[in-house]
């Protein structure tokens, strides 16, 4: 018998063998493999964190430290868990009277990662009124003010930075700013100086500063520094789920998706990444696999009522499903909450690709008056 | 000759589109802490299934006893105690606004996409009120972005809501008239069968081929009007006996098949019928010999050339599935007879309707190109895809089609 019929009895057969809750037949039966988290000293120093707040639940730096290093695990490994631990550690400080300055800090660093913006600028604020020089809390400030195009906002961050006496930090504010708003060959050559002349800064603010460079080179349209800086933050940080997507967007833009597959293979269980693996994949069943995976993770946020990444589903309607009103209405929506070059694009290109040609225009224009400098958008560098 | 080879494979091209959706995939994601709960209310109590993820009990009772990276089933098992207590202080029922005490009746597992859940199933036995709230604050303290899935089944439906940031939600079971007279079951037979839409795909994938018969170069035409009606009367009343009969079993409990198996075994009957529709045909002269004639293979030949039997054997099946819903329903103190015997006529007059609208359009375009190579076949691949992602939703246990 024909071949089709064949494998349809055989799947009838077999699939009704059902499947749910059930007791598992041995005390060996594995449930879950339980993915360590961060490196092992990382561990072992959350581990004797967990147990000392525990322990002593007055003792402030010791929650205000294991909250930091779960806003560090969480970044790292895009792992939003963590970001629950680390809200829930520094709440009852913030009750207390008096709160630690930190730890307005720490929650408004929970809240940006959840795209709470509105709520880490008041936490920014009282982290300010409490102690105005806090530079951590400026450069928090700086960053939020950019993802919502607030640049006047923003210079005037930057400014208070640059009396922070810490060059790099002041730079990378400084080149932040410039970058979006007509000078960004001003920005690329200042950051360039500045990570030259700060050897022993941390390597995770000399990766950032690496990061936002190689962001600007692409962005001017010069792919040969742009990788280089890649690389070389990747040198320092090469599990920055942040910069790897980046990296990713970047491969799949200059034609190299084949990288796209083995950059990030580590990573199978952050989302966004995967995207880009799904992006790059030409293997349809491959794809279609993944793809799945990523839908139904949108379906687990969107039941929970999280909007969080409204960027990454848009572009997943757009490129993956090729669904552009869909991708469009996305779009709009994350453009409300965020407006980062990346946003801008995905906007811009669902617009294009729904044939809404009036609104790709005015998106344009508005990138135009701000002066953002993006070859993608065919917005070319006006700066020198 | 070439085009009854191709009908298969890209069934089967369609068959892996569909099960591709349903994949559970070896690495879970990283998604915010999301629990699930499964409520189901029945007349005679609730019971309550508490998902938990097993990360998450990890994070809050490290169980990883031995400390090699793994979870076993063991490890889970020796905190039962201590892990069933907790969740009990902090997922609370309440009936008619006031609290309900929950006996734990199992510990169990199930995997999900996200990963691994406990299944904590505790049950309340003779609650009567339809309302019902439900307090949740388990890992309130440890993690503020924790949510739970609320799917709260019942009768009338299924209601969902997400608690976490929102502590405590209330049920209304609906209320409905619900018909003791034989026309209020007449009428609920009617809705079944037009809203049962396994069931009409069933006997769709039976009916396309009734007008036709397997010639040497296809499917023909069958020449007189007499031959297709007793046709389709033969295949109609042979379902109709036989699900009668199993639903008659059913409702007086002399055969109560599990309804998962029930559903699936219904979208497993489909697929066989859509797919005895499309099979390559006997040989005839100058086609290439099958590559392995096993005996089932004859078996299924054998069968799908007998579409009475076919429709009998099945339709047994399909008596079950509506027995579920039946009883669902409730027959009330009362006699159960009249309800059964409403209910049927009811399924009966649906049918008869439907194949009524279907015969004579049929009939007429029996001889045409268009049904004979397109719209049968077309037909059959589109019910036997549908029948297939049935069967992996309702076997898996994903139960998320929408129909």
């Amino acid at each position: 018998m024909s071949f089709g019929c064949r494998f349809l009895l055989l799947a009838s057969l077999v699939l009704s063998l059902a499947a749910q809750p059930f007791m598992p037949q041995g005390d060996g039966h594995v449930l879950e493999a339980v993915k360590a988290s961060g490196t092992a000293a990382i561990r072992k120093e959350l581990r004797s964190l967990e147990r000392l707040v525990a322990a002593e639940p007055r003792n402030a730096s010791a929650a205000l430290r294991l909250a930091k290093v779960h806003i560090g695990l969480a970044r790292d490994e895009a792992d939003p868990r963590h970001f629950g631990r680390a809200e829930a550690v520094v709440a009852p400080w913030l009750a207390a009277t008096n709160p630690p300055t930190e730890a307005w800090v720490l929650r408004s660093a929970v809240r940006q990662g959840s795209h709470d913006f509105d709520g880490a600028m008041a936490d920014l604020d009282a982290a300010l009124a409490a102690e105005p020089t806090h530079v951590g809390a400026w450069l928090a400030r700086l960053t939020i003010q950019c993802v919502r195009s607030d640049f006047e906002g923003a210079r005037r961050s930057a400014a208070r930075l640059l009396r922070s006496g810490d060059e790099l930090v002041a730079t990378a504010a400084a080149a932040q700013v410039a970058s979006l708003t007509g000078n960004s060959a001003g920005a690329a050559r200042m950051l360039e100086t500045a990570v030259g002349r700060n050897p022993s800064a941390t390597p995770g603010m000399r990766s950032w500063c690496l990061a936002l460079l190689a962001d600007i080179r692409t962005r001017r349209g010069e792919p040969v520094p742009a990788e280089s800086a890649f690389r070389d933050a990747l040198d320092l940080t090469p599990r920055d789920p942040q910069l790897l997507g980046a990296y990713a967007d970047f491969l799949l833009d200059h034609g190299r998706g084949a990288e796209v597959g083995p950059l990030l293979e580590g990573f199978p269980q952050v989302d966004a990444l995967q995207l880009r693996v799904a992006e790059a994949e030409t293997d349809p069943t491959g794809r279609a696999r993944t793809v799945e995976r990523l839908r139904s993770g949108i379906e687990l946020n969107r039941a929970r009522g999280d909007r969080v990444h409204l960027r990454e589903e848009a572009r997943f309607h757009l490129r993956l499903l090729g669904d552009a009103s869909g991708a469009l209405a996305l779009a709009q929506e994350n453009w409300k909450v965020q407006r980062e070059p990346a946003d801008a694009r995905i906007l811009f290109e669902s617009a294009q690709a729904s044939g809404d040609a009036e609104a790709a225009r005015r998106i344009l224009e508005t990138l135009r008056a701000q002066g953002l400098e993006d070859v993608a958008l065919g917005l070319t560098p006006r700066s020198r | 000759m070439k085009r009854t080879r191709t009908w298969p494979a890209r069934v089967v091209a369609l068959m892996m589109a569909c099960l591709c959706r349903w994949l559970v995939v070896s690495a879970t994601a990283h998604t915010a802490s999301t629990g699930h709960l499964e409520v189901r209310w029945a007349e005679d109590g609730l019971t309550a299934d508490i998902l938990l993820a097993i990360r998450d009990l990890d994070d809050l009772a490290g169980l990883d006893g031995d400390g090699d990276g793994e979870i076993v089933w063991g490890e889970l098992k020796g905190r039962e105690a201590e892990l069933t207590r907790y969740v009990a202080e902090r997922v609370r029922f309440t009936a008619d606004g006031q609290p309900v005490r929950a006996t734990a009746t199992s510990l169990l597992v199930d995997r999900r996409t996200e990963g691994c859940f406990a299944v904590f199933r505790q049950a309340i036995p003779g609650i009567r009120s339809q309302r019902i709230g439900i307090e949740y604050s388990v890992f309130r303290e440890r993690d503020p972005l924790h949510r739970t899935l609320v799917r709260f089944t019942e009768p009338n439906g299924v209601r969902t809501a997400v608690l976490g940031v929102v502590p405590a939600v209330e049920f209304e079971v609906g209320t409905r008239d619900r018909g003791s007279t034989f026309v209020g079951f007449l009428k609920e037979g009617l809705h079944h069968i037009w809203t049962g839409y396994d069931h009409l795909a069933f006997l769709l994938a039976l009916l396309l081929p009734a007008v036709l018969r397997r010639g040497d170069t296809g499917w023909e035409a069958v020449e007189g009007f007499r031959t297709a009606l007793v046709r389709i009367l033969g295949i109609v009343t042979a379902f109709t006996a036989a699900h009668s009969l199993t639903l008659a079993l059913a409702v007086f409990d002399v055969v109560r098949p599990p309804s998962r198996w029930v559903e699936s075994a219904i979208a497993a009957s489909i697929l066989f019928a859509a797919a005895g529709n499309i099979r390559g045909r006997t040989r005839a002269e100058g086609a290439p010999a099958p590559v392995n004639p096993a005996g089932w293979s004859r078996g299924f030949r054998w069968l799908s050339s007998r579409p009475v039997a076919v429709a009998f054997l099945f339709g047994l099946i399909h008596g079950f599935g509506f027995a579920g819903v039946l009883s669902e329903m409730g027959l009330g103190a009362g006699g159960v007879l009249l309800p059964l015997l409403g209910f049927n006529a009811g399924v009966e007059l649906g049918q008869m309707v439907c194949v009524l609208v279907f015969f004579p359009v049929a009939f007429l375009l029996r001889g045409s190109t268009l049904y004979r190579r397109g719209l049968m076949p077309g037909l059959s691949v589109a019910v036997g895809s549908l029948a297939f992602a049935w069967l992996v939703d309702r076997a898996g246990g994903f139960d998320r089609m929408p129909f």
